[in-house]
Protein backbone atom coordinates (compact mmCIF):
# COMPACT_ATOMS: atom_id res chain seq x y z
CA UNK A 1 0.00 0.00 0.00
CA UNK A 2 1.78 2.94 -1.06
CA UNK A 3 1.14 6.57 0.27
CA UNK A 4 -1.38 7.25 -2.38
CA UNK A 5 -3.57 4.16 -1.80
CA UNK A 6 -3.60 5.27 2.03
CA UNK A 7 -4.85 8.68 1.25
CA UNK A 8 -7.37 6.91 -1.05
CA UNK A 9 -8.17 4.55 1.51
CA UNK A 10 -8.57 7.64 4.27
CA UNK A 11 -11.04 9.59 2.04
CA UNK A 12 -13.22 6.59 1.07
CA UNK A 13 -13.18 5.92 4.60
CA UNK A 14 -14.89 9.15 5.30
CA UNK A 15 -16.78 9.65 2.13
CA UNK A 16 -19.99 8.68 3.53
CA UNK A 17 -19.80 12.29 5.99
CA UNK A 18 -21.81 14.99 4.61
CA UNK A 19 -22.46 18.53 6.09
CA UNK A 20 -26.47 18.61 7.12
CA UNK A 21 -26.87 22.33 7.78
CA UNK A 22 -28.39 24.49 5.31
CA UNK A 23 -26.79 27.39 3.56
CA UNK A 24 -29.29 29.57 4.60
CA UNK A 25 -28.50 28.79 7.97
CA UNK A 26 -25.00 29.40 7.61
CA UNK A 27 -25.43 32.66 5.75
CA UNK A 28 -27.61 34.08 8.66
CA UNK A 29 -25.67 33.07 11.17
CA UNK A 30 -22.52 34.98 9.45
CA UNK A 31 -24.67 37.78 8.65
CA UNK A 32 -25.48 38.13 12.80
CA UNK A 33 -21.95 37.89 13.59
CA UNK A 34 -21.19 41.00 11.33
CA UNK A 35 -23.79 42.98 12.59
CA UNK A 36 -22.44 42.37 16.36
CA UNK A 37 -19.10 43.36 15.45
CA UNK A 38 -20.26 46.46 13.83
CA UNK A 39 -22.23 46.95 16.58
CA UNK A 40 -19.32 46.49 19.13
CA UNK A 41 -17.08 48.94 16.80
CA UNK A 42 -20.27 51.32 17.33
CA UNK A 43 -20.12 50.73 20.73
CA UNK A 44 -16.26 50.83 21.52
CA UNK A 45 -16.45 54.45 19.43
CA UNK A 46 -19.15 55.84 21.59
CA UNK A 47 -17.12 54.42 24.65
CA UNK A 48 -13.92 55.71 23.95
CA UNK A 49 -15.40 59.11 23.12
CA UNK A 50 -17.33 59.28 26.31
CA UNK A 51 -14.32 58.31 28.47
CA UNK A 52 -12.46 61.53 26.82
CA UNK A 53 -14.97 63.42 27.65
CA UNK A 54 -15.52 62.61 30.71
CA UNK A 55 -11.56 62.86 31.51
CA UNK A 56 -11.07 66.63 29.88
CA UNK A 57 -14.13 67.53 32.46
CA UNK A 58 -12.84 65.31 35.86
CA UNK A 59 -9.43 67.29 34.25
CA UNK A 60 -10.98 70.63 34.73
CA UNK A 61 -13.20 69.97 37.86
CA UNK A 62 -11.60 71.57 40.79
CA UNK A 63 -12.79 69.00 43.47
CA UNK A 64 -10.65 65.46 43.25
CA UNK A 65 -13.75 63.55 43.80
CA UNK A 66 -14.36 64.02 39.68
CA UNK A 67 -11.19 61.91 39.64
CA UNK A 68 -12.45 59.69 41.72
CA UNK A 69 -15.91 58.97 40.48
CA UNK A 70 -13.82 58.46 36.92
CA UNK A 71 -11.53 55.54 38.23
CA UNK A 72 -14.28 54.15 39.61
CA UNK A 73 -16.24 53.68 36.45
CA UNK A 74 -12.94 52.52 34.92
CA UNK A 75 -11.17 50.40 37.20
CA UNK A 76 -14.56 49.10 39.90
CA UNK A 77 -17.03 49.02 37.37
CA UNK A 78 -19.37 46.63 40.10
CA UNK A 79 -19.76 50.42 42.08
CA UNK A 80 -22.63 52.11 40.43
CA UNK A 81 -20.79 54.53 38.26
CA UNK A 82 -23.06 58.24 38.24
CA UNK A 83 -21.31 58.82 34.63
CA UNK A 84 -22.62 56.15 32.29
CA UNK A 85 -24.01 53.14 32.13
CA UNK A 86 -22.31 52.26 28.95
CA UNK A 87 -19.27 52.48 31.46
CA UNK A 88 -20.15 50.01 34.32
CA UNK A 89 -18.14 46.57 32.59
CA UNK A 90 -19.66 44.04 34.55
CA UNK A 91 -21.48 43.53 38.12
CA UNK A 92 -22.10 40.92 40.97
CA UNK A 93 -25.05 40.73 42.92
CA UNK A 94 -25.19 39.10 45.20
CA UNK A 95 -29.01 37.58 46.79
CA UNK A 96 -29.55 34.77 49.27
CA UNK A 97 -26.42 32.51 48.67
CA UNK A 98 -26.12 33.13 44.85
CA UNK A 99 -24.69 35.42 43.48
CA UNK A 100 -25.68 36.76 39.75
CA UNK A 101 -22.95 37.88 37.39
CA UNK A 102 -23.32 40.26 34.68
CA UNK A 103 -20.48 40.96 31.99
CA UNK A 104 -21.15 43.65 29.22
CA UNK A 105 -16.94 43.73 29.26
CA UNK A 106 -14.50 42.04 30.09
CA UNK A 107 -12.02 44.55 31.57
CA UNK A 108 -10.53 44.30 35.17
CA UNK A 109 -10.67 40.59 35.89
CA UNK A 110 -8.68 41.35 39.09
CA UNK A 111 -11.46 43.62 40.50
CA UNK A 112 -14.06 41.08 39.11
CA UNK A 113 -12.02 38.09 40.81
CA UNK A 114 -11.53 40.27 44.24
CA UNK A 115 -15.20 41.27 44.22
CA UNK A 116 -16.32 37.28 43.68
CA UNK A 117 -14.17 36.27 46.82
CA UNK A 118 -15.45 39.01 48.73
CA UNK A 119 -18.81 37.61 48.19
CA UNK A 120 -17.70 34.09 49.09
CA UNK A 121 -16.92 32.56 45.19
CA UNK A 122 -13.64 30.64 46.13
CA UNK A 123 -12.51 31.64 42.50
CA UNK A 124 -9.78 32.45 40.27
CA UNK A 125 -10.81 34.60 37.27
CA UNK A 126 -8.58 34.69 34.02
CA UNK A 127 -9.39 37.26 30.67
CA UNK A 128 -8.60 34.11 28.53
CA UNK A 129 -9.38 30.44 28.39
CA UNK A 130 -6.11 29.32 29.89
CA UNK A 131 -6.43 28.57 32.63
CA UNK A 132 -3.14 29.57 35.33
CA UNK A 133 -0.26 27.24 34.79
CA UNK A 134 -0.24 27.33 38.49
CA UNK A 135 -3.31 25.62 39.07
CA UNK A 136 -4.04 21.95 38.78
CA UNK A 137 -7.49 19.90 37.56
CA UNK A 138 -9.49 18.84 40.61
CA UNK A 139 -9.12 15.03 40.84
CA UNK A 140 -7.10 15.52 37.91
CA UNK A 141 -9.66 16.61 36.07
CA UNK A 142 -11.99 13.51 36.93
CA UNK A 143 -15.32 15.45 38.28
CA UNK A 144 -18.55 16.52 37.34
CA UNK A 145 -19.63 19.81 38.03
CA UNK A 146 -23.00 19.69 39.96
CA UNK A 147 -25.72 21.65 37.10
CA UNK A 148 -26.45 24.44 40.14
CA UNK A 149 -23.09 25.34 40.26
CA UNK A 150 -23.35 28.00 37.35
CA UNK A 151 -26.22 28.32 35.75
CA UNK A 152 -26.04 30.42 32.48
CA UNK A 153 -28.46 32.47 30.74
CA UNK A 154 -26.87 31.66 27.80
CA UNK A 155 -26.29 27.76 27.20
CA UNK A 156 -24.06 27.85 24.29
CA UNK A 157 -21.65 29.73 26.29
CA UNK A 158 -21.23 32.59 23.20
CA UNK A 159 -22.14 35.83 24.53
CA UNK A 160 -25.87 37.38 24.00
CA UNK A 161 -26.10 40.93 22.59
CA UNK A 162 -26.10 42.77 26.17
CA UNK A 163 -23.24 40.68 27.70
CA UNK A 164 -23.13 37.70 29.16
CA UNK A 165 -25.31 36.50 32.62
CA UNK A 166 -24.94 33.37 34.93
CA UNK A 167 -25.47 32.89 38.36
CA UNK A 168 -23.00 30.82 40.45
CA UNK A 169 -23.88 28.90 43.89
CA UNK A 170 -20.57 29.14 46.23
CA UNK A 171 -22.05 26.29 47.89
CA UNK A 172 -21.97 23.80 45.11
CA UNK A 173 -18.20 24.31 45.15
CA UNK A 174 -16.38 21.20 46.87
CA UNK A 175 -14.62 21.40 49.78
CA UNK A 176 -10.50 21.88 48.51
CA UNK A 177 -12.01 22.75 45.12
CA UNK A 178 -11.87 26.50 43.72
CA UNK A 179 -14.08 27.33 40.78
CA UNK A 180 -12.32 28.99 37.67
CA UNK A 181 -13.94 31.60 35.62
CA UNK A 182 -11.84 32.20 31.90
CA UNK A 183 -13.61 35.02 30.68
CA UNK A 184 -11.60 36.40 27.33
CA UNK A 185 -12.62 39.80 26.06
CA UNK A 186 -13.57 40.16 22.49
CA UNK A 187 -13.61 42.56 19.75
CA UNK A 188 -10.32 41.84 18.31
CA UNK A 189 -9.08 42.30 15.39
CA UNK A 190 -10.40 45.79 15.94
CA UNK A 191 -9.20 46.37 19.57
CA UNK A 192 -12.71 46.72 21.13
CA UNK A 193 -13.11 44.83 23.85
CA UNK A 194 -16.59 44.04 23.88
CA UNK A 195 -18.44 41.10 25.90
CA UNK A 196 -16.59 38.21 26.30
CA UNK A 197 -16.36 35.36 23.85
CA UNK A 198 -17.23 31.60 25.19
CA UNK A 199 -16.37 31.35 28.79
CA UNK A 200 -13.84 28.92 30.11
CA UNK A 201 -15.22 27.42 33.53
CA UNK A 202 -13.73 24.19 36.22
CA UNK A 203 -12.67 23.33 39.32
CA UNK A 204 -8.98 23.26 40.30
CA UNK A 205 -7.18 22.25 43.77
CA UNK A 206 -7.42 24.97 45.69
CA UNK A 207 -3.84 25.67 46.30
CA UNK A 208 -2.35 28.73 47.51
CA UNK A 209 -0.37 29.04 44.48
CA UNK A 210 -3.63 28.93 42.46
CA UNK A 211 -5.44 31.00 44.35
CA UNK A 212 -2.03 33.35 44.05
CA UNK A 213 -1.71 33.08 40.59
CA UNK B 1 -22.52 42.40 1.05
CA UNK B 2 -23.43 41.67 -2.22
CA UNK B 3 -25.59 39.49 -4.40
CA UNK B 4 -22.07 37.75 -6.13
CA UNK B 5 -20.46 38.09 -3.00
CA UNK B 6 -23.14 35.94 -1.10
CA UNK B 7 -23.32 33.48 -4.37
CA UNK B 8 -19.72 33.27 -4.43
CA UNK B 9 -20.04 32.10 -0.75
CA UNK B 10 -22.89 29.95 -1.60
CA UNK B 11 -20.71 28.18 -3.87
CA UNK B 12 -17.72 27.83 -1.94
CA UNK B 13 -19.54 26.17 0.97
CA UNK B 14 -21.19 23.90 -1.44
CA UNK B 15 -17.81 22.65 -3.12
CA UNK B 16 -16.14 22.67 0.47
CA UNK B 17 -18.12 21.93 3.51
CA UNK B 18 -17.75 18.68 3.46
CA UNK B 19 -14.21 18.21 3.17
CA UNK B 20 -14.14 20.96 5.95
CA UNK B 21 -16.60 18.66 7.81
CA UNK B 22 -14.58 15.20 7.70
CA UNK B 23 -11.20 17.33 8.35
CA UNK B 24 -12.66 17.95 11.69
CA UNK B 25 -14.21 15.14 12.15
CA UNK B 26 -11.08 13.43 12.48
CA UNK B 27 -9.60 15.99 14.75
CA UNK B 28 -12.50 15.70 17.45
CA UNK B 29 -13.80 12.35 17.01
CA UNK B 30 -18.13 13.16 17.09
CA UNK B 31 -20.25 13.74 14.54
CA UNK B 32 -22.13 16.55 15.85
CA UNK B 33 -19.48 18.50 17.42
CA UNK B 34 -17.61 18.76 14.26
CA UNK B 35 -20.88 19.69 12.51
CA UNK B 36 -21.39 22.82 14.52
CA UNK B 37 -18.16 23.72 15.01
CA UNK B 38 -17.25 23.63 10.62
CA UNK B 39 -21.26 25.49 11.01
CA UNK B 40 -20.09 27.91 13.50
CA UNK B 41 -16.38 28.30 11.08
CA UNK B 42 -18.57 28.88 7.93
CA UNK B 43 -20.17 31.83 9.09
CA UNK B 44 -17.48 33.55 10.48
CA UNK B 45 -15.77 33.36 6.86
CA UNK B 46 -19.27 34.41 5.87
CA UNK B 47 -18.81 37.50 8.37
CA UNK B 48 -15.12 38.00 6.94
CA UNK B 49 -15.57 37.16 3.54
CA UNK B 50 -14.02 39.89 1.84
CA UNK B 51 -10.13 39.09 3.75
CA UNK B 52 -11.22 35.18 3.48
CA UNK B 53 -11.66 34.91 0.13
CA UNK B 54 -8.40 36.44 -0.94
CA UNK B 55 -6.71 33.55 1.89
CA UNK B 56 -4.69 31.15 -0.30
CA UNK B 57 -6.89 28.51 1.48
CA UNK B 58 -9.99 29.11 2.44
CA UNK B 59 -11.18 25.63 3.53
CA UNK B 60 -7.90 25.84 5.47
CA UNK B 61 -8.78 28.80 6.84
CA UNK B 62 -12.47 27.32 7.81
CA UNK B 63 -10.91 24.24 9.26
CA UNK B 64 -8.38 26.30 11.69
CA UNK B 65 -11.20 28.05 12.45
CA UNK B 66 -12.78 25.12 13.37
CA UNK B 67 -9.97 23.36 15.28
CA UNK B 68 -9.76 26.59 17.48
CA UNK B 69 -13.61 27.18 18.22
CA UNK B 70 -12.96 23.24 19.80
CA UNK B 71 -10.18 24.08 22.32
CA UNK B 72 -13.30 26.47 23.76
CA UNK B 73 -15.33 23.89 23.29
CA UNK B 74 -13.37 21.45 24.89
CA UNK B 75 -12.83 23.55 27.77
CA UNK B 76 -16.67 24.51 28.35
CA UNK B 77 -17.22 20.73 28.26
CA UNK B 78 -16.64 20.97 31.95
CA UNK B 79 -19.49 22.80 32.31
CA UNK B 80 -21.34 21.32 29.70
CA UNK B 81 -20.84 17.80 31.46
CA UNK B 82 -24.14 17.44 33.79
CA UNK B 83 -25.76 17.72 30.39
CA UNK B 84 -23.94 14.19 28.95
CA UNK B 85 -23.25 10.85 30.17
CA UNK B 86 -19.59 10.94 30.50
CA UNK B 87 -17.38 9.14 27.94
CA UNK B 88 -14.71 7.71 27.67
CA UNK B 89 -12.65 9.90 24.90
CA UNK B 90 -10.67 7.32 23.74
CA UNK B 91 -14.28 5.91 22.44
CA UNK B 92 -16.62 7.17 20.01
CA UNK B 93 -19.55 5.81 18.05
CA UNK B 94 -18.67 6.05 14.26
CA UNK B 95 -22.28 4.49 13.50
CA UNK B 96 -24.28 6.79 12.67
CA UNK B 97 -22.08 9.62 11.68
CA UNK B 98 -21.48 8.13 7.69
CA UNK B 99 -17.54 7.11 8.29
CA UNK B 100 -15.65 3.79 8.48
CA UNK B 101 -15.43 2.46 11.76
CA UNK B 102 -12.39 1.09 11.44
CA UNK B 103 -10.59 4.04 9.56
CA UNK B 104 -12.49 6.25 12.30
CA UNK B 105 -10.89 4.04 15.00
CA UNK B 106 -7.63 4.50 12.77
CA UNK B 107 -7.43 7.89 12.67
CA UNK B 108 -8.56 8.38 16.22
CA UNK B 109 -5.64 6.16 17.76
CA UNK B 110 -2.70 8.94 16.00
CA UNK B 111 -1.44 11.39 18.08
CA UNK B 112 -3.64 14.92 18.06
CA UNK B 113 -0.94 16.61 16.09
CA UNK B 114 -0.46 13.67 13.33
CA UNK B 115 -3.96 13.44 13.41
CA UNK B 116 -4.58 17.15 12.24
CA UNK B 117 -1.69 16.60 10.00
CA UNK B 118 -3.44 13.63 8.07
CA UNK B 119 -6.68 15.77 8.00
CA UNK B 120 -4.94 18.59 6.00
CA UNK B 121 -2.73 16.77 3.76
CA UNK B 122 -4.69 13.95 2.34
CA UNK B 123 -8.96 15.45 3.65
CA UNK B 124 -8.01 18.96 2.29
CA UNK B 125 -4.88 18.54 -0.37
CA UNK B 126 -3.02 21.06 1.29
CA UNK B 127 1.39 20.91 0.92
CA UNK B 128 3.87 20.75 3.31
CA UNK B 129 4.20 24.07 3.19
CA UNK B 130 0.37 25.12 3.39
CA UNK B 131 -0.17 22.64 6.55
CA UNK B 132 3.16 23.92 8.73
CA UNK B 133 1.45 27.77 8.36
CA UNK B 134 -2.23 26.61 9.26
CA UNK B 135 -0.61 24.15 12.30
CA UNK B 136 2.26 27.23 13.20
CA UNK B 137 5.63 24.33 12.97
CA UNK B 138 7.91 24.60 10.74
CA UNK B 139 7.99 22.22 7.44
CA UNK B 140 10.11 19.73 8.61
CA UNK B 141 7.77 18.70 11.92
CA UNK B 142 4.67 18.41 9.58
CA UNK B 143 7.12 16.08 7.16
CA UNK B 144 8.15 14.56 10.48
CA UNK B 145 4.15 14.08 11.78
CA UNK B 146 3.36 13.08 8.16
CA UNK B 147 5.80 10.00 7.99
CA UNK B 148 5.36 8.85 11.45
CA UNK B 149 1.12 9.06 10.77
CA UNK B 150 1.80 7.27 7.65
CA UNK B 151 3.41 4.40 9.02
CA UNK B 152 1.23 4.00 11.87
CA UNK B 153 -1.76 4.07 9.41
CA UNK B 154 -0.26 1.76 7.06
CA UNK B 155 0.07 -0.63 10.34
CA UNK B 156 -3.65 -0.75 11.05
CA UNK B 157 -4.75 -0.66 7.58
CA UNK B 158 -2.76 -3.76 6.30
CA UNK B 159 -3.29 -7.14 8.17
CA UNK B 160 0.15 -8.48 9.85
CA UNK B 161 0.47 -11.67 7.43
CA UNK B 162 0.42 -8.82 4.19
CA UNK B 163 2.13 -5.94 6.51
CA UNK B 164 5.13 -8.82 6.06
CA UNK B 165 5.06 -9.63 2.66
CA UNK B 166 4.48 -6.21 1.94
CA UNK B 167 7.63 -5.26 3.68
Amino acid sequence: MNDQDLKTAVRDGLAGVHMRTPAADVLARGRALRARRRSLLAVGTISVAAAAVTSVLAASAPHPAGHDAVARASTTPSVAPSISASLTAWSVTSTGGSVKVTIRQMINPQGLQAKLRADGVRVVVTPSLAWPAACHEWRGGHYRMGSNLIRLQDRSGLPSPGGTEFVLDPSQIPSGALLWLGLPPTGKPSGVVGPPGPMGSGLFAATQACLNS
Amino acid sequence: MGVTHESEFAEFYQAARDDCLRAVLVSVGDRNTAEDLVAEAFARAWARWRQVRRHPAPRAWVVTTAFNANVSAWRRRRREMPLFEHRDPGQFRAAGMGADPDVMAALRRLPDRQRQVIALRFLLDLDTSQTAKVLGMAPGTVTAHTARAIARLRAEFIPQGQQEAWQ
